[in-house]
Parts: structure tokens; sequence; C-alpha cells
């Protein structure tokens, strides 16, 4: 297989911020915290 | 002589030898199949007719050229972390009486409430600790839970009037007691908001969500509902039950009417026996999930507005990032006790919030024991120790990493052992191949949470 080949989908990603934003349960706030009513008016 | 490294990194095939073991994953599509390296959370999409090639030369190699990256990083994704966040129980009581709650009922319904005092003492104590384990400058996440938080109004508000510059606040409520001052309150605060609501409408939700005279609470909660929409800090939560699984995809439109733009569809935890009594069928549970994340898929394609299910997003996130996931249930260790801890109305720790009906499992208390050390206790050690692979099937399912065999919880009480696979191991199963599906299509950016492309950065792409 040639590594040009197109048919294939493969790729990874990885947090800026390993730790921060990585940490919580099933409840949760998934929420950008940028968009907050408080962070916008800052 | 070779080393061993360097014999992996010259080895052809997959499966055999230094090679890697590639799994191959049906994912529901005539043409293409996932390879997934468990270990590493690797994975690549291949055709079917190609499977043989990708088995053998350039995509084992590559794969192995990188491998010893990605296994440290699942490594210190997995046993590397230090908490960035409590779950707080400001009060055991509540004013609803849910047929599903996994806190015990004389708790919730005679239980104690912390004083404005007791809350300021255990927030100081909270952000000495995080101070010393968190990066100068994070902020750790603290979200109020319940039981109702808001019964404990008070001394909350107390908390994060103090406190506000110093955690990120959230609060899981199930919405009855928000008044406008509340709410006021809350989001000049920049206070994250979940709420509850379990069916689109009033018949089914209050069958499951209702106070202690039987008195469902639907109609306060989509006002409350229709209030926040423009917040964008806020999220509705539904608890799947075999009450509601049917309307899932009505659940999907009402919400989207309403404006909302990230909910959960949990499936119940079956932690007490009256979860237990209400799980959903999985064949059901599945189907029934599936229509609603193609129906997200339907909205978004026909309006552009976007409506994350935020778990079934977890779970995508998960495999496109493992590291960039948000929320730390459908990893092995979970991330209770390790990510984050609960503390509860006592001052109590525990691993997470579902275990604060145990007592075998409080690892020690806010006021009296240093952290460090309740992190480090016997009951929080069996929780943090939990891995799939010590977990049969999990230990040789392809998506271990992607699932992570939760909730150790619900488990304990399902299968008397934490070593025991969730009872919704099908439902995990099919978010798994329909994330690949996503991934397929090139559709990941219509199912995750806006904001997640700058929040992680790409390390590798096959081209």
């Amino acid at each position: 297989m040639k590594k040009s080949a197109k048919k294939v989908i493969s790729y990874r990603r990885r947090c800026r911020q390993l730790g921060q934003n990585t940490g919580l349960s099933h409840y949760i706030l998934l929420t950008p915290k940028a968009d907050t009513a408080a962070n916008r008016g800052k | 002589m070779k080393t061993v490294q360097q014999q992996k990194q010259q080895s052809r095939y997959a499966n055999t030898g230094f090679g890697p073991n590639f799994s191959v994953l049906d994912i529901g599509m005539p043409e293409t199949v996932a390879l997934i390296e468990p270990d590493s959370a690797y994975w690549a999409l291949v055709n079917k007719d190609e499977l043989g090639e990708a088995l053998s030369g350039s995509l084992p190699a590559d794969f192995a050229e990188r491998s010893e990256d990605f296994k440290k990083e699942m490594e210190a994704l997995r046993f590397g972390l230090t908490p960035s966040a409590a779950y707080f129980n400001p009060t055991e009581r509540c004013n609803l009486n849910c047929g599903y709650c996994y806190l015990p009922e004389e708790m919730r319904r005679n239980g104690i409430t912390m004083t404005p005092e007791e809350m300021r003492d255990a927030l100081e104590r909270l952000l000495a600790y995080f101070n010393t384990v968190l990066p100068e400058g994070a902020k750790p996440q603290l979200i109020f839970h319940g039981s109702e938080p808001m019964v404990a109004r008070e001394a909350m508000f107390a908390g994060i009037e103090k406190y506000s510059d110093s955690f990120h606040f959230g609060v899981q409520t199930n919405a009855t007691l928000l008044d406008d001052k509340a709410i006021e309150f809350l989001t000049s605060h920049g206070v994250g908001i979940g709420l509850s609501l379990d069916a689109p409408k009033a018949e089914i939700a209050n069958l499951t969500r209702k106070n202690w005279n039987g008195t469902g609470c639907f109609d306060q909660v989509v006002a409350v509902i229709k209030k926040l929409a423009d917040y964008p800090a806020m999220n509705v939560i539904t608890t799947v039950t075999s009450a509601n699984v049917d309307y899932l995809t009505e659940m999907i439109d009402f919400y989207y009417e309403l404006g909302v733009r990230v909910i959960m569809l949990n499936p119940v935890r079956c932690t007490r026996k009256g979860g237990q009594d209400l799980k959903p069928d999985n064949n059901v549970m599945t189907e029934n999930f599936v229509k609603a994340l193609d129906r997200t898929h339907e909205l978004y394609e026909k309006t552009g507005r976007k409506m994350v299910v935020a778990n079934f997003a977890n779970i995508l996130a998960g495999i496109i990032a493992p590291t960039g996931r948000r929320l730390m249930c459908d990893i092995s260790p979970c991330g209770g006790g390790r990510c984050f801890f609960a503390v509860a109305a006592t001052g109590d720790l525990f691993p997470c919030s579902e275990f604060i009906g145990f007592p075998e499992y409080n690892g020690g208390n806010l006021f009296k024991d240093e952290i460090h050390k309740a992190l480090i206790s016997e009951p929080f050690k069996e929780i943090t120790g939990r891995k799939a692979e010590d977990i049969i099937p999990c230990g040789g399912c392809a998506i271990r990493h992607f699932c992570g065999a939760p909730c150790p919880a619900e488990v304990k009480e399902v299968s008397g052992t934490v070593n025991a696979p969730s009872p919704f191991c099908q439902f995990y199963e099919e978010q798994a191949r329909y994330a690949f599906r996503v991934i397929a299509q090139g559709r990941e950016d219509a199912y995750l949470w806006d904001g997640f492309d700058d929040e992680t950065e790409e390390t590798y792409r096959w081209a």
C-alpha cells in the first residue's frame, strides 16, 4: 500500500491543555468557558 | 544485533512477529472497516478491498514509527493526570424524589445542608489543594451537584461570590428552585448551568422526575430552559430510561426548537435499584440513540445550527484526540478519584458522586484530612486502579480505550465487583461504530462541540 493511498483515513489530535479541560464526569458543563457571559464581559 | 524497537520498526506485517496487532472493526459501512491498535488508541479507516495491503507494508511501518509516542500519550492520559475538578454537594437534601437517583432516600429527605461559613471553609481548602497540583494560572472546575444544590442556595451563592475568580463554577440543578434572581446571579457570574429534563411531554417527563408528593416538574423546567436559551453556558441532561427511550428523536426536536445548544442523553446509572428497574433494553437504547444522533445531523444540514449530544461527542473526541475528551467516564481508569473527586455535604470525600451513598468508598474528610491522602486511600485506589485490561471481555476489546467500561459504581452494584463490563456494553460498542462512520463521512464538525479544533492540535495524519 502506498502512503499516498487516498482511501485510508487516519489522524490524531492532542489536547493543548491536557489536565485542564480533561477531567469531568458524566454530569458536566460541556460548554466552552470562553463563551460564558462573565468571560465575554472581560 | 537489532534492538526490539528496531525490529518493531522494520516489521512489514501486522499481527505476526514484531508487527502491531491490528483489530479489524466492522463499522457498518459497505466499503470501509476500521483497523485499531487498542493499546495506543490508533485507528485507520481503510477500504475493505484494500485490507490485505493495509495489514502489510507502509501502514504497519507508519504505525511502528509512532507507536511509542501514542502509547506514552495514553499512559499519561490514563495514569499521569492530577485532579482538576471537584463535584461538590452542598446539601444532602433534594426537593425532588426521582425514581433513579443514586443517592439514598433517607439522605435526600432528611439530610444536612452546609452553612455559608462551612462552604467558604470548604472552598478555601479545595483551592489550597488545587494550587498545589495545577499549573500556575489554571483554574480548577467546581461543580455544585446533588441532591439538589439549590436547596443550599445561600451557602452556594456565598461561595460563588467569594471565589468567582478562583474556580470555574458550574451547577447541575433540577431547575425547580431557579427563580429570576437566581438566574441573574448565576449568569452574571458566568456559572455553567446544567438542567435536567427527561421527555418532550409532561406525561412522560413527570414519570421519573417528580417531587415527594409525586407531582412532576416538566412545566417549571421548560420555563427555565426558555429563560436560559440564549445563555451559552447552559446544557440539558436527559436521563434515558425505559420510560422515555422511545422519545429520543422527539426530544432532539423539542430541545432544538427551544434553542438548546448542548445536551446529554445519558443512560440511567444502575447504581441503585431504582435505576436498575428503569434500565432501558440495550438494543432499544442503541437504536433510538442512533436515530437521535441522525436527527441532530439532519437539523444541522437543514439549518446550519448545531446541537451537540455531548456524551456521544466525547466518544468521538476520544477517538480523534484521546487527550481532548472532556469527560472521563469513557476511559479506564475512569476519572473518579484521579481527574476529579466528590465532596459530600459532610465534607466526606469520594472518588465520584456516584459513590456518595456507599460509605465504604469514603476516602477521608475535607475538614479533617489532607486531600492528597484521601486520593491514595484504599477506596480511591480500587477505582483509580480499575483498568479495562483486567476485565473480561474488555481486555480483548478493540474499543476499550474509547469506552472504558463505565462506570465502576454502577458495575459494582450490578455485578458485585468493579472488574466487570458495563451493563450498557452494546450501547458503547455502537457509539464507537457510529463515531467511525462520522469520521469516514467527514462529518466530525457536525457532532463536536464548538472550539474543539482550537482546544486540540493535529499530531499525526496519514497522507
